[in-house]
């Protein structure tokens, strides 16, 4: 059994990390309520407040013509530009049931889709669709959503399940189905379980290869239905037997009077869902996404299990026992994870206090950090944010992440493209103004010269909660701040050491 | 401009915070060999690419991909009945002038059609994808031995994300730059260059940082300090290069591809004097499930993806070639091309392939020897592995090992060290001359 953190050891500290790590930033003022909860009402209570919080996705709405006949692109009237698909995905980081949206993340992350695979005509459909699905499912039913994935436009572009059919077999969504999505390289399956896989998952055909005038375009759908049932396709299907990681499939004729199936998916994810390894792939993966790329021995097989025969694939049980385990609250694992793009952007908002940028400046921002969504760099997604050759951050994006404070602190800020530098001066004389406030961040008493310890305190439990800063930390902080005294005005001087604390390296951890 | 000179800080009162050499080893040498590694992303198709036109196999060649086969009348003929897919008109020139190798059948012991653990395999050269640190990275680590730790312009990591390949065993940070621009501000005018936070006081309070820290048991912080200062330390040099590039006027006209502006910007380090050692660059898109090809005119399959893909390369290698030819160091340079896997011999329903296994590496450079090296694998159904693969006849970690022992003149043990191998059983090959 899964040894469970006590109540006993329950800290601000504790607090403090559930919520780093549950939210992707929060305000000392959460966590204070937090550890008061915990310390009231035991650990669990304070998991539960996190973990049973309702989704309110219904909040952030599809753009107007989502209901509309009308679609963006050259088929229709309406324009969509990637800065407002960026926008709408990022205002779900910041401002949606935290817990929701970093698994949103994380499963835009695990099925990721490049838009510029897509069918231009119906490319933002897919987008949406495809997003809708990763939010609808971020605390619902793991297998519920890898069903989805099967259905959805997006990935069925990415990996050419739509031409893939019983005569002209496509490996490339079976192979990352159990490699990618379920089971993990190391899963236990065979090339021939791939074949076996990919056959089954057969004769799911998108509008782009049927005749214009083709009225069935169940993949554009506005619902979140699956189309199971096909019958004009059925002639593509591979309905003959097959055998799929050491089970028969019996074969059939789609389509007979008796015969309730279509083809032989269901059973094939009902076989996937039954390895051990399914369960402890994801378990491994939101380990290292939630707590560290190290999980203790035997924690993944034993988390794993119970999300496979007890939890029956809900995540928000299993989400209960990584953050309920002793092993998150390990010291190893307090403040030493590096904040992936994402989770760096928002906890930059909250940690000052302020609104995402403008569209155009987030959309370049997100790609200078790395974090293109409308394009990932393949189909395992992102690089992890596992610490040690961490690809988050290469040279340049550490200098990029480390001006990225200045958008709000000097309203001013610096973008790269190939043809060179732009200061995003320009960009910002569109814009509205940056809605940062000092009094939020350092409140008039301790502004004054004689209270730079008190302001520096401030500060370091703001932007730095697992970390303190040091003695020559300090002491460089101090003889800055002493030298913009006479050059600076007080504003101006605390936004300077705001800056000076952001771009410390502890501040790209959490 | 005010206080933002590259080097400037680390010479001056920082000394000692960031050691700017690997301290206690021989400095990096700016006039040493150059190598340059280009992994083409997604799996190239190895038998579309080093064709088997006229070989004892060649009947399951062209069986097995009645629509996807290039007719021999088609491709640019090399030797033993194998010949070049004819997007690579530039590869031929350079195999005729006694600069291009071909390794064929390259491949590992522990084959796996998954994309993602092949380049495990082949960015730690360990065939069970458990090293936690790549060849190069190793390399690094050997040539400052006795140092705290590598200076990070030792490598060039030529894309957006930090790779395996480079890195250490030790947590050092070799640089990662896909976009150069990123080092240019010191030429913006002043205006912007104030409104840039990495000034004197950022450094010096990232500096502050670096000393008397508690370092976590993972090295998160150790990690990112570790990459602010690989940023600090080749921000100087890195723009050196760029103006002295900029300012040349005769410099070679590169393609507008991908690969063609990460080539470019290789050409110009080079050109500005940089001591770097490696340079690691991708080229993607060689995943073709579907559309490798289309017909062209003549109805052959010489258009589409894979051509495109191949032809972008051929004529970023043609300019490369001709810049550092121009520059007088083509001599100190070699190119090493290769995929994580090649494709399955049999064409798949969509005008494409899936996965496979065993492929082919080009090896360019002044002092290559052009010649076919690694036998071309047995298409015979028989001999086939992984579903319709091509099984391996040369080891993969020969290749580096040639690389390190005759270009970077390690000792035939240390190189044999780096890579996991015994000495005996992964020999040398001749595409270099020993």
């Amino acid at each position: 059994m899964v040894n469970v953190f006590s109540d006993a050891s329950w800290t601000y500290e504790s607090a403090a990390h559930l919520l780093s790590r549950t939210t992707m930033g929060s305000t000392r003022d959460e966590r204070i309520a937090l550890f008061e909860l915990g310390e009231a009402q035991g650990v669990e209570a304070a998991v539960n407040s996190i973990v049973a919080a309702a989704d309110d996705w219904d909040d952030f709405l599809f753009p107007s013509w989502w209901d509309s006949q009308d679609v963006p692109g050259p088929a229709g009237s309406v324009t969509l530009s990637e800065d407002e698909f960026v926008e709408w995905y990022c205002l779900q980081l910041t401002q949606a049931n935290p817990l929701g949206a970093k698994m949103f993340k994380f499963f835009v992350d695990h099925a990721p889709v490049s838009a510029e695979l897509l069918i231009e005509q119906n490319r933002w459909i897919y987008m949406f669709k495809h997003f809708s699905l990763c939010r609808t499912h971020a605390l619902g039913n793991f297998r519920t959503f890898i069903e989805g994935l099967s259905w959805d436009g997006a990935m069925m572009w990415m990996l050419d399940l739509r031409v893939s059919s019983r005569f002209n077999l496509n490996e490339n969504f079976g192979r990352e189905l159990l490699e990618l999505f379920t089971l993990g390289v190391d899963g236990g399956y065979s090339e021939e379980d791939v074949v076996a896989c990919t056959r089954a998952f057969t004769g799911r055909v998108t509008p782009a290869v049927q005749p214009d005038d083709w009225p069935y375009t169940p993949y554009l759908d506005r619902s979140d239905r699956f189309p199971r049932d096909r019958p004009a396709f059925y002639y593509f299907i591979d309905t003959d037997e097959k055998t799929f990681l050491g089970q028969t499939l019996t074969g059939f004729i789609p389509g007979d009077r008796d015969e309730e199936r279509v083809d032989h998916t269901e059973e094939v994810l009902e076989i996937i869902f039954q390895q051990e390894t399914c369960g402890e792939y994801l378990v491994s993966k939101l380990w290292r996404y939630f707590v560290s790329p190290v999980p203790p021995e035997g924690l993944v097989q034993e988390l794993g299990e119970r999300f496979r025969t007890e939890h029956g694939y809900e995540l928000r049980p299993l989400l209960k026992d990584i953050f309920m385990s002793e092993a998150f609250y390990s010291p190893e694992n307090i403040g030493n994870q590096i904040k992936d793009a994402g989770d760096y952007l928002v906890s930059c908002t909250k940690a000052l206090e302020v609104d995402l940028p403008d569209p155009s400046v987030l959309f370049v921002s997100l790609e200078n950090m790395g974090y293109s969504i409308i394009s990932p760099p393949n189909i395992a997604g992102w690089p992890e944010p596992e610490g040690v050759g961490n690809g988050w951050l290469g040279a340049e994006k550490m200098l990029f992440r480390v001006n990225f404070p200045l958008l709000w602190l000097q309203e001013s800020f610096v973008m790269f493209d190939r043809t060179g530098v732009t200061s995003s001066r320009i960009l910002i004389g569109q814009t509205p103004p940056s809605d940062f406030s000092l009094d939020r961040v350092a409140p008039g008493q301790v502004r004054g010269r004689r209270n730079i310890h008190l302001l520096l305190e401030e500060l370091n439990d703001r932007f730095l909660p697992f970390h303190r800063l040091s003695e020559q930390q300090k002491e460089f902080l101090i003889e800055n701040d002493e030298r913009n005294y006479r050059e600076l005005d007080e504003e101006s001087r605390i936004r300077e050491l705001i800056r000076l604390i952001m771009a410390l390296p502890e501040f790209q951890l959490q | 401009m005010k206080g933002l000179g590259g080097l400037g800080f680390l010479g001056g009162t920082g000394a000692g915070l960031f050691p700017s050499l690997c301290a206690g080893a021989d400095e990096l040498d700016p006039d040493g060999p150059i190598f340059v590694l280009i992994h083409q992303a997604g799996g190239n198709d190895a038998l579309n690419t080093v064709v088997p036109v006229d070989t004892l196999d060649s009947t399951y060649y062209y069986q097995d991909r009645p629509n996807l086969a290039l007719a021999a009348d088609d491709v640019l003929p090399l030797e033993n009945g194998l010949g070049l897919h004819p997007a690579l008109q530039g590869f031929k020139g350079l195999w005729d002038a006694d600069e291009l190798a071909i390794i064929n059948g390259v491949g590992n012991s522990n084959p796996i059609l998954s994309h993602f653990r092949s380049i495990d395999i082949w960015e730690g050269a360990d065939p069970a994808a458990s090293t936690g640190s790549g060849w190069l990275g190793r390399y690094f680590d050997h040539q400052c031995e006795g140092a705290e730790e590598f200076d990070a312009r030792i490598g060039i990591d030529v894309r957006s994300a930090a790779s395996l390949a480079f890195r250490s065993a030790n947590n050092d940070a070799a640089l990662t730059i896909s976009n150069p621009q990123f080092f240019d501000y010191l030429n913006a005018e002043e205006e912007l260059s104030s409104a840039l936070g990495f000034d004197d006081a950022l450094r010096k309070g990232i500096a502050s940082g670096l000393i008397d820290r508690q370092i976590p048991a993972t090295g998160s912080l150790e990690y990112v300090t570790a990459t602010l200062k690989s940023a600090l330390s080749g921000s100087g040099d890195i723009q050196a290069s760029l103006q002295t590039a900029a300012a040349d006027a005769n410099e070679t006209i590169f393609p507008s591809s991908s690969i063609g502006g990460s080539l470019k910007d290789v050409a110009r380090y080079i050109g500005g004097g940089m001591p770097t050692s490696t340079y690691f660059l991708t080229q993607g898109g060689y995943d073709t499930h579907s559309e490798q090809y289309i017909l062209d005119s003549a109805g052959r399959p010489l258009a589409g993806r894979h051509a495109g893909l191949l032809g972008d390369l051929d004529s970023a290698i043609g300019a490369f070639t001709d810049e550092l030819k121009r520059q007088g160091v083509w001599d100190r340079v070699v190119v090493m091309i290769y995929s994580e896997f090649s494709r399955k011999i049999i064409q798949n329903g969509n005008d494409g392939t899936d996965h496979g296994a065993a492929g082919s590496v080009f090896i360019a450079g002044g002092k290559a020897q052009s010649g076919l090296y690694g036998a071309y694998p047995s298409l015979a159904p028989d001999d086939r592995i992984l579903n319709q693969s091509m099984p391996m006849t040369t080891d993969f970690r020969r290749v580096y090992r040639t690389i390190l022992e005759r270009w970077f003149s390690l000792s035939a043990a240390d190189a044999a060290n780096l890579l996991g191998i015994a000495l005996e059983d992964h020999q040398s090959l001749d595409f270099l001359a020993p």
